[in-house]
């Protein structure tokens, strides 16, 4: 049985070559020409990422393209959302304009394309080019698969809130410097007013309080219990889902659907007056100087990541922007000099939109000064140096087992518990349950 | 009595004339929203009561949707080019092949037809998933031939183009026949220019498919430089999501050139519509 | 005359022959190849080696996978709302314009518009205006004394509910259209008779032209039937299926068990069952023309 369906599938598959030779004739026959030739002319890579050009890539590119005629860089931007994502997985797997390089942002994606055999393995490369990963990036900062590396990160993302400093002044406090979760609670509570709510969490996956209380509490493969399974149930994402509901029931924060239906974002919400604090990240920079876009009289300030209990300083952010190179890519060599130039030089000029460098070398104090530019009077430049050169235990992600689909479930049951369709015990016991089957199927 | 009569009819028509009038225009107030939020500030959009004209006028939108980082002529020449080479190809394949179907006696065709019925019924999603196989086998995902290829052989258009054929009376192709007219030219000198309403009805209803297509562009192109309207459309979205204004003023730009196109050739549209009784 | 019957067998199939390639490339092959990927798990990112023979477990999986079963269901209920809503809207339209309206054809073009409309456009268009802190509906509607609007799109109770609004919305120009063609099929004769009976409009109405315009409602309510339960790109738009699933349907489930999940042969699964459903309402029609008259 199993025999005649594989090679009636087999069968199917020659046929397809068939028509393939005779339907596209033509468009085949010129590309096989071109890439002959290209051997002799400047090599050009395709880069795909999810920053929008003008927030850097742009200069970085230009930068590298007049330096280096021959080997020439073309920056393909992808919206990094699910549709985003679903298309660079495509334009990896199909054979025509595939990317040569390409970020993969949170491991989630990276993951998954490890898996699917279309990153490279980078290993022979960094040992011709003497590229020194531990002295650059450091070695604990990359995690390798099937014993090569893969990846390398370019960007070192840090998690904070940034904060209204006039509501903040107003209400009489102070920028926190070290807090918990519920103190956060207590002055969103305090600075919510009719006008402006207490505060705004992105609603989704990636920002979910359950999951940085989860995290503060278990840095380390935080969705993972030491035997295996899903560590949902631990009482630190109850803490952290009710301190949210809280939040919702309460009035402090959009709630959940709504802030999901209506696509709300964080600098929106923060730069109008909508919101007194968000939670974000570096990635925010730019928005918060542009004053064109958002006009503002107030300046924003800036608190480390919220804790589950003070001074363990953890935070969510971590390596990110994970470089790779295609498997079929026929420039590897190219696209690894570009690499390495983009991880020691060619990303500070990410600097200005906000991300900061992996490179350890960078001085954090110039760091700031480049990323506030001359927006010192709308941007706290105080309290973001304070954020940016803290030292942090980051989140580090190491398991992958059924990653994507009990990220998904993570979000599924708490939607149903911020929407009053289930209570939290049954949420966590049924996040627990769904998410061990999903990694008892992955690792089947 | 006649007369009273006669007024009576004539007061009912006023009055309905008038709540209908009023009907059509909530009909269309969504359209009239969004023309007005597209010349607005963000700060004025959600007041309420609504300013249909609004107070302060901002071509800002239309400006930066136009000439902003976004190419919406781009999309708009994709379209367009989309557009009419399956229009084009799709009354041509399936004219020819409908004429056969319709006008010649060959073996098998009872058969094959009846394939071409079976096949009428399968729903689009049945064939996106191997289609997509397809063509990543033959390197055409990210290009516009995956978009165009699907529409210009189509099995509805030819269905269609026979049954207009077979209402021709055979009388005229005999005729041609004893003159010594090859099959061409009865198909082309002949057939075709009778049919000419038939034309016009494949050629509105494919215009508007196509035009209006989301799946399967939102599945095989990848580029932002090859995407069509609704596609750039939603994109728009995507990255701002927020600014509502900007939105507007990208879906005015999208829908206006088509309502237009709608409003003129009204009397063909309707009536193509109306002669199909299909949607795709 | 075996000469001439050849030539035109040749003639023939030359005719077809352009059409017919396309046809069995892109709809009859794929056809074949969907039916044997529905015995597959099919990890597409894996290439050819991703290709795994499960006989029939994706149709058993289907029918535990909760996201399927809730596509159903609301496949269903969007198809028996939006179909006879749009069709009596349509219905009473098209009767008003056809005789008791000045400027007809203007008011037949407005009704018109949204159906010609970019879907992808007017879902973008409606998500603003169901916005449920500021937006306009919302807005109205407390001014007119409701303290508590739907939530509309953010709203599990009323997702569902605020795109079906939206499509019988569109749908509704389409089927006066179609209406209003069947009218034409009615003949004078038989309102002239009965109103010489003493028969009141809204008598005739009921009386003959509902019974009269049958094949018509029957071809609307079938075409309108299949293409509903096609929905795809007002959910994609509107609210990816969310809030809680209560918006995902069959046609997005496939498009996210294939290019986001890259389950291949479930998503084919997926499109086969819903094959299924289109099939049996299309068997349903052809028992229908039978009974009534032919409309081809």
């Amino acid at each position: 049985m199993n025999k005649w369906l594989k090679s009636s599938a087999a069968l199917a598959l020659v046929s397809t070559m068939v028509l393939a030779g005779c339907g596209n004739n033509g468009d085949s026959g010129s590309d096989a020409a071109g890439s002959g030739e290209a051997g002799k002319k400047a090599v050009t890579l395709k880069l795909w990422g999810g920053v929008p050009e003008e927030n850097g890539p742009k200069a970085v590119v230009d930068k590298w393209n007049q330096a280096h005629p021959d080997i020439q860089v073309e920056y393909v931007r992808y919206v990094n959302d699910d549709t985003g994502n679903t298309k660079l997985d495509t334009a990896l797997m199909t054979q025509s304009d595939a990317p040569d390089l390409f970020f993969s942002y949170g491991e989630n994606n990276l993951y998954r394309r490890e898996n699917a055999g279309m990153t490279a393995p980078l290993d022979d490369l960094i040992k011709q080019y003497n590229f020194n990963v531990d002295e650059v990036i450091g070695n604990d900062n990359v995690i390798k698969y099937n014993n090569q590396i893969h990846y390398l990160p370019g960007y070192k993302n840090i998690d904070f809130v940034v904060l209204n400093k006039k509501a903040l002044d107003e209400a009489g406090e102070q920028v926190p410097t070290d807090w918990t979760w519920d103190d956060f609670a207590a002055l969103a509570a305090k600075l919510n007013n009719g006008a402006m709510k207490g505060a705004f969490v992105t609603p989704g996956a990636d920002l979910l309080i359950g999951k940085f209380t989860l995290v503060d509490s278990k840095p380390n493969d935080s969705f993972y219990a030491e035997d295996g399974t899903s560590n949902f149930n631990n009482p630190a994402m109850q803490k952290g889902l009710e301190i949210q509901k809280q939040l919702y029931d309460n009035g402090i924060m959009v709630p959940w659907a709504e802030a999901l239906a209506n696509k709300l974002d964080p600098a929106n919400e923060l730069l109008s007056g909508k919101a007194a604090m968000v939670y974000g990240g570096a990635w925010m920079m730019r928005d918060l100087k542009d004053t064109t876009k958002y006009p503002r009289d107030f300046p924003v300030a800036f608190a480390p990541a919220p804790q589950l209990e003070t001074g363990k300083n953890v935070n969510n952010g971590g390596m990110n922007d994970f470089l790779s190179i295609n498997q079929n890519s026929s420039s590897k060599d190219a696209a690894f000099q570009f690499m390495a130039w983009y991880l020691t030089e060619g990303n500070m000029d990410m600097v200005p939109g906000g991300r900061i460098p992996t490179n350890m070398s960078v001085d954090f104090g110039q760091l700031t000064k480049l990323i506030v530019g001359d927006a010192t009077n709308i941007i706290d430049e105080a309290s973001l140096s304070n954020v940016l050169k803290g030292n942090y235990t980051f989140a580090t992600r190491i398991k992958s087992e059924g990653y994507s689909q009990i990220n998904n479930v993570m979000k599924e049951e708490a939607e149903k518990f911020f929407m009053n369709v289930q209570t939290i015990d049954k949420t966590l016991s049924t996040m627990k349950e769904r998410a061990d089957k999903a990694i008892q199927e992955a690792q089947q | 009595m006649n007369l009273s009569l006669r007024n009576r009819s004539i007061a009912i028509k006023a009055v309905m004339t008038v709540i209908f009038g009023i009907l059509a225009i909530i009909a269309v107030t969504p359209f009239l929203w969004m023309l007005s939020a597209s010349f607005k500030q963000p700060a004025d959009l959600f007041k309420y009561p609504i300013e249909w004209i609004p107070k302060k006028w901002d071509l800002d939108n239309y400006k930066e949707v136009w000439f902003g980082q976004y190419p919406f002529f781009l999309y708009y020449w994709n379209s367009i080019k989309i557009t009419v080479i399956t229009v084009v190809g799709c009354l041509f394949t399936s004219s020819l092949a409908g004429f056969a179907f319709a006008k010649l006696q060959f073996k098998g065709k009872e058969a094959l037809f009846l394939l071409y019925l079976a096949t009428m019924i399968i729903p689009s999603q049945i064939l996106l998933v191997p289609r997509f196989v397809l063509f990543d086998k033959l390197g055409l995902i990210n290009s516009h031939w995956s978009i165009i290829l699907p529409g210009v052989f189509s099995v509805l258009g030819t269905f269609m183009m026979r049954q207009f054929f077979s209402t021709l009376p055979n009388e005229i192709l005999e005729a041609a026949r004893v003159d010594g007219a090859g099959y061409w030219r009865m198909f082309w000198r002949i057939s075709l220019p009778l049919t000419k309403p038939a034309l016009v009805t494949l050629l509105i209803l494919t215009f508007t498919w196509h035009w209006n297509e989301y799946e399967n562009p939102l599945i095989f192109l990848r580029d932002n430089d090859l995407y069509t309207i609704p596609l750039g459309l939603t994109n728009y979205v995507d990255e701002n999501s927020t600014n509502y204004t900007l939105i507007m003023a990208a879906s005015v730009s999208a829908l206006l050139p088509l309502i237009a196109i709608v409003a003129i050739f009204q009397k063909w549209f309707i009536e193509g519509i109306a002669s199909s009784g299909v949607k795709g | 005359m075996n000469r001439n019957k050849r030539a035109e067998t040749i003639a023939g199939y030359l005719f077809i022959l352009p059409n017919f390639l396309g046809v069995f490339v892109l709809v009859l092959f794929p056809l074949l190849f969907s039916l044997v990927m529905v015995f597959t798990d099919w990890d597409y990112l894996q290439g050819f080696a991703g290709v795994t023979w499960v006989g029939l477990d994706n149709f058993v999986k289907l029918f535990s996978d909760e996201y399927f079963l809730k596509s159903l269901e609301n496949n269903v209920i969007f198809t028996v709302v939006t179909v006879p809503c749009s069709m009596v809207i349509g219905l009473v339209v098209a009767v008003v314009l056809n005789k008791f309206v000045y400027l007809k054809n203007l008011l037949r073009v407005l009704f018109f518009l949204p159906y010609v409309s970019s879907i992808v456009a007017i879902s973008i268009v409606w998500t603003v205006l169901y916005n449920s802190t500021d937006g306009p509906i919302n807005a109205a509607l407390r001014s007119l004394g409701i303290s508590h609007p739907p939530g509309w799109l953010a709203d599990p109770q009323w997702a569902l509910i605020a795109i079906m609004i939206m499509v019988i919305w569109t749908y509704t120009g389409y089927t006066m259209v179609l209406y209003m063609a069947g009218l034409q099929g009615i003949s004078k004769d038989l309102y002239e008779a009965a109103s010489i009976d003493g028969a009141t409009n809204l008598r005739s109405f009921f009386r003959i032209t509902v019974p009269m315009l049958k094949p018509t409602s029957f071809l609307i309510s079938v075409t309108l039937m299949i293409s509903t339960f096609q929905v795809f790109a007002a959910v994609a738009v509107m609210t990816k299926g969310g809030p809680i699933n209560s918006t995902t349907v069959l046609a997005y489930r496939i498009y996210i068990e294939a290019f986001q999940n890259y389950k291949m042969g479930y998503a084919a699964a997926m499109s086969w069952v819903l094959f299924l459903i289109i099939f049996v309402i299309t068997i349903v029609q052809w028992q229908g023309q039978k009974r009534w008259q032919n409309h081809f």
